[in-house]
């Protein structure tokens, strides 16, 4: 059989092949939606997880001899191949003006004007916070600050979903709100979910209740909050930073092994995101031009740039180090705890409004989340490069704005300001060399 | 710079992939080794396919270069762009490989299958543990965060909690109800609490409690309480059992100033009375001498004998203590004094008989402690002293109201209940340091013994016992702690979840 031969009948049975499972492909279905647990995935990430890292040959194969697996869904220039259900090519990859940044994934404008019915609440959780459909039928989630720290996880929250939509991923669109008790109505069928997870219809005290743990209003009674649209779809969980959803056919890359989600590493630095895990994700089953798939989406961005939802002291060792971090025990233990951390020397900022974030012995090659990431723990430098090229497309200008989106006070947003141009200079300074002309001069 | 400039600087097809330092990219894959000819097929097998499937790929271009040199070519000419909104989400097929990508290659999964093997018992046991979590934590009945200020929600009136019988009562559990009858400064909550243990041990309690007043009732049965004969010269060998039933109805009134972890701290003082009827009996535990054989002459005025007291105490205490994630600043101490009298005919729980020995009760307990660092690094000194002064019948003295050391109860490197004696003194000095954000660890040293008199202590009769413990600490404070405590005796695990200071 002459090579020739040989093509043509490949191409044969190949087309024919194609037709066959294409003319046999079913409606797709949604997958299952699945669920994740807090506590066991502190569990798994902090134990379990690095002692099966530790004890398996093949990585330790890979570790010694500088062969560890590139991301699998990059092509010949190792950009990530499109079109991606995860991310779409924005800033860095190309010109996103501050007005389209700030118009996000929606159009920004939040609830519509009117009456807010609560239509379901929880006090479960350390950050209280409720449902609501607005005027115009929109749904939202609404979060408040703590007492301690007024502005601050709210503004987390707006900023940082302006910062990763721009970076090119999905996200809800947050923007902060105002309101006044009296602008609150309770839906006839509202139910609150207590802390043991049961439901009794909500009443007006219930919210006087909820309202007492936030941040108090202002001098006009209104108080501040942050509210999320509703994702259009049908929510199925969170995803997985490692492996993939089993029952859903576009999914077929593990996803430690995308690049998107290793190459978030490098955000998720820039913006202190240490919380950056599979509960603040949410996979969405959409129909978009009438096509149904699941779309992958980046939420609850209230614990970045240092925030916490936590009424208590700042956490400074956040991004230095895993909750539980084996080469920080082994050093403490052996001093008995003698040694001084590298973030002992940040200064706090004393800005009730800011989260813990600093760039001034901020490590572009040492962060860290609160606990591993596989994503992130399978990432090599081709991976954060490919991040520090979307920061470099940020500029001071991007910067700036999306801060103002976050209604801080001026002191707390010029801080957070330079403290996020800071970290990004570092971060493309460390990984993208070539670009270490200042990205800002592009705008300015 | 323009911005044009600028990304056309940024544009793919002048970025080709470099390392750092202008090294060669060491993961660079090199021309592949494989016949031109297999190539040649593959391509062509590839180009069907992408043919055949046309109608569903014609959106997704073949290599992502295309798109995005498309959008650096946009991007250059600004007022071309075709962007338009196509910066929202995309819509279209992903990308995706003709398969599913295996997570690991075949050499890897060959190289692990005998781990994977071995270990798959314990990955379904993850699984399990993983979806038991899920579960419950959708459902809000396992916390999935810190709890805080989760005490402000009065909903919830029924709790299971850990048994808190003291230590050698075993694994248990305990189930309360409690409901919010007043709140404010007179606040009462009505209280029904049944606590069980592997061990038989068990508690039931049911009460008014609160402030500034309270009244409750306890009925108790501790079946496997260690006896090693009293004081200093006890020995290991000697190990015996006794089982005691009590229960005792308290009335009292409490005065309480300020809070504890905020200035000035929480002080208060609370004084009460009421009966209390106490019966020892032969130890339960399997295959282990009852105390009457081995101690008969302590066991013979006591055993099986109901004895009655009317207490009354007083009780000061003082908590200024503050730092997290663990106290590192400030002190607390508490003294209680209690008089165990005859019975009073009026309230006496049973026969208001006169057999138990009377006596006074002193007990008083103070820790410091001195911190350093941003994440403290702290040194804590705690001490406590009990002295017993007993007025009639020092023979009908009832074992379980001796004071005791050993295990939870001070001297952990050796056996609950080890040391028992009228008198206490007790020292302990701890040095607690962070080696993680959510770990810390405690290396501690105590001394102490039980005395017929407190003048008899000498540091020459001091046992000693050290150890270390691992705890597991949240935000607000240490919520867990697990280690090893070793005396001249034994050496000894402990943990305990929750309860951790």
């Amino acid at each position: 059989m002459t090579r020739a031969t040989m093509i043509v009948l490949a191409v044969v049975l190949a087309c024919t092949t194609g037709r066959a499972a294409a003319a046999a492909t079913p409606a797709p279905q949604a997958p299952k939606p699945q669920g994740t647990s807090n506590l066991y995935g502190v569990f798994d990430h902090s134990v379990v997880r690095p002692i099966t890292r530790v004890t398996d040959p093949a990585l330790g194969l890979r570790v010694l001899t500088h062969r560890r697996r590139e991301a699998v869904n990059v092509d010949a220039a190792d950009q990530v191949r499109l079109p991606s259900t995860w991310w779409q090519p924005r800033l860095g990859y190309r010109p996103v003006s501050v007005e389209r940044m700030l118009q996000g994934p929606g159009d920004a404008t939040g609830p519509a004007p009117g009456p807010w019915t609560v239509t379901k609440a929880k006090s479960q959780g350390v950050s209280p916070g409720f449902q609501i459909e607005d005027a115009k039928g929109g749904k939202f989630i609404i979060k408040f600050d703590v007492p301690q720290f007024p502005g601050a996880s709210t503004a987390a929250d707006v900023i940082g979903s302006y910062l990763f939509w721009a970076a090119g991923y999905n996200v809800p669109e947050n923007t902060i709100e105002h309101f006044r008790m009296d602008d609150l109505r309770i839906a006839d069928d509202a139910k609150v979910t207590d802390t043991r997870g049961r439901s009794r219809p909500m009443t007006r005290e219930f919210l006087a209740q909820l309202l007492a743990r936030v941040t108090p209003p202002d001098g006009d009674g209104r108080y501040r909050c942050m509210a999320s649209r509703y994702l259009t779809g049908k929510p199925l969980g969170p995803f997985r930073y490692a492996g993939r959803r089993a029952d859903d056919p576009e999914d077929r890359v593990p996803h430690e092994l995308r690049r998107e989600l290793r190459g978030l590493w490098t955000i998720a630095a820039w913006v202190n995101h240490a919380d950056c895990r599979d509960a603040n994700s949410l996979d969405m089953w959409v129909t978009d031009h009438g096509r149904s798939f699941v779309r992958h989406y980046l939420i609850d961005f209230g614990s970045t740039l240092g925030s916490t939802a936590t009424p208590i002291e700042r956490d400074y060792s956040n991004g230095f180090e895993y909750y539980v971090d084996y080469g920080v025990m082994a050093k403490q233990t052996a001093t008995l705890g003698m040694l001084r951390p590298k973030w002992f020397a940040v200064r706090d900022p004393n800005l009730p409004s800011i989260g813990f974030i600093e760039s001034d012995v901020f490590d572009p090659a040492a962060w860290r989340p609160d606990y591993p990431n596989p994503a992130f723990d399978d990432r090599t430098e081709r991976d954060i490069r490919w991040g520090a090229r979307i920061l470099a497309g940020f500029t001071d200008a991007h910067i700036r704005a999306a801060v103002g989106r976050g209604e801080l006070p001026p002191d707390a947003a010029d801080y957070l300001t330079r403290v996020l141009i800071a970290r990004r200079d570092k971060l493309v300074q460390r990984w993208q060399p070539e670009d270490t002309a200042t990205p800002q001069r592009a705008s300015e | 710079m323009a911005a044009g400039q600028r990304t056309a600087r940024m544009g793919l097809a002048a970025r080709p992939v470099r390392w750092l330092g202008g090294r060669p990219n060491p993961f660079r894959r090199e021309e592949p080794a494989i016949c031109p000819h297999s190539l040649h097929l593959v391509a062509a097998l590839v180009l069907a396919g992408l043919v055949a499937t046309s109608s569903h790929a014609s959106a997704a271009p073949a290599d992502s270069l295309q798109a995005l040199a498309r959008a650096g070519a946009e991007a250059s000419a600004p007022d071309e762009s075709t962007a338009g909104d196509d910066f929202d989400a995309s819509w279209q097929e992903p990308w995706n490989p003709p398969a599913a990508v295996p997570r690991r290659e075949t050499w890897e999964r060959v190289m692990l299958a005998p781990q994977r093997l071995v270990t798959l018992p314990l990955s379904a046991i993850g699984r399990g543990v993983a979806r038991g979590f899920e579960w419950g934590e959708g459902r809000g009945w396992i916390p999935s965060g810190p709890p805080a200020d989760r005490d402000r929600v009065r909903h919830g009136v029924f709790a299971i909690e850990p048994p808190m019988l003291g230590g050698g009562a075993g694994f248990g559990g305990a189930a309360a109800v409690r409901y919010s009858v007043t709140h404010g400064r007179a606040r009462a909550q009505l209280l029904l609490r049944h606590a069980l243990t592997q061990h038989h041990y068990h508690e039931t309690t049911v009460g008014l409690v609160g402030s500034p007043a309270w009244l409750d009732y306890h009925y108790g049965w501790r079946p496997q309480e260690q006896y090693y004969g009293e004081g200093p010269t006890s020995r290991i060998e000697d190990r015996t059992d006794f089982a005691t039933q009590y229960e005792s109805v308290r009335f009292g009134v409490r005065a309480t100033r300020g809070r504890a972890r905020e200035p000035g701290g929480a002080n208060s003082i609370s004084l009460y009375t009421g009966p209390r009827s106490a019966v020892t009996r032969t130890g339960r535990e399997p295959d282990r001498a009852s105390f009457e054989r081995l101690f008969p002459d302590d066991a013979a005025p006591v055993l099986d004998r109901r004895v009655d007291h009317e207490v009354y105490g007083l009780q000061l205490s003082h908590d200024g203590r503050s730092g997290v994630p663990h106290w590192g600043r400030g002190w607390r101490g508490a003294m209680t004094v209690e008089r165990y009298g005859g019975p009073l005919r009026a309230l006496a729980l049973r026969s208001a008989n006169d057999q138990g020995a009377r006596f006074w009760q002193a007990k008083g307990e103070a820790e410091t402690a001195v911190s350093w660092w941003r994440d403290p690094r702290t040194l804590r000194l705690l001490v406590r002293v009990e002295d017993r002064h007993v007025i009639t019948g020092r023979e009908r003295f009832l074992p379980g109201d001796l004071g005791t050391l050993g295990g939870a109860a001070g001297l952990a490197g050796f056996n609950t209940g080890r040391f028992r004696g009228l008198d206490v003194l007790l020292g302990r000095l701890s040095y607690l340091f962070p080696v993680s954000r959510r770990l810390e660890l405690d290396l501690h040293s105590e001394w102490g013994n039980t005395f017929e008199d407190l003048r008899d202590a000498k540091p020459s009769r001091l046992e000693r016992s050290a150890g270390i413990a691992l705890r597991a600490r949240w935000e607000k404070g240490p919520i867990a702690s697990i280690g090893l405590d070793a005396s001249r005796e034994s050496v000894r695990l402990h943990y305990a979840i929750g309860g951790v200071k």
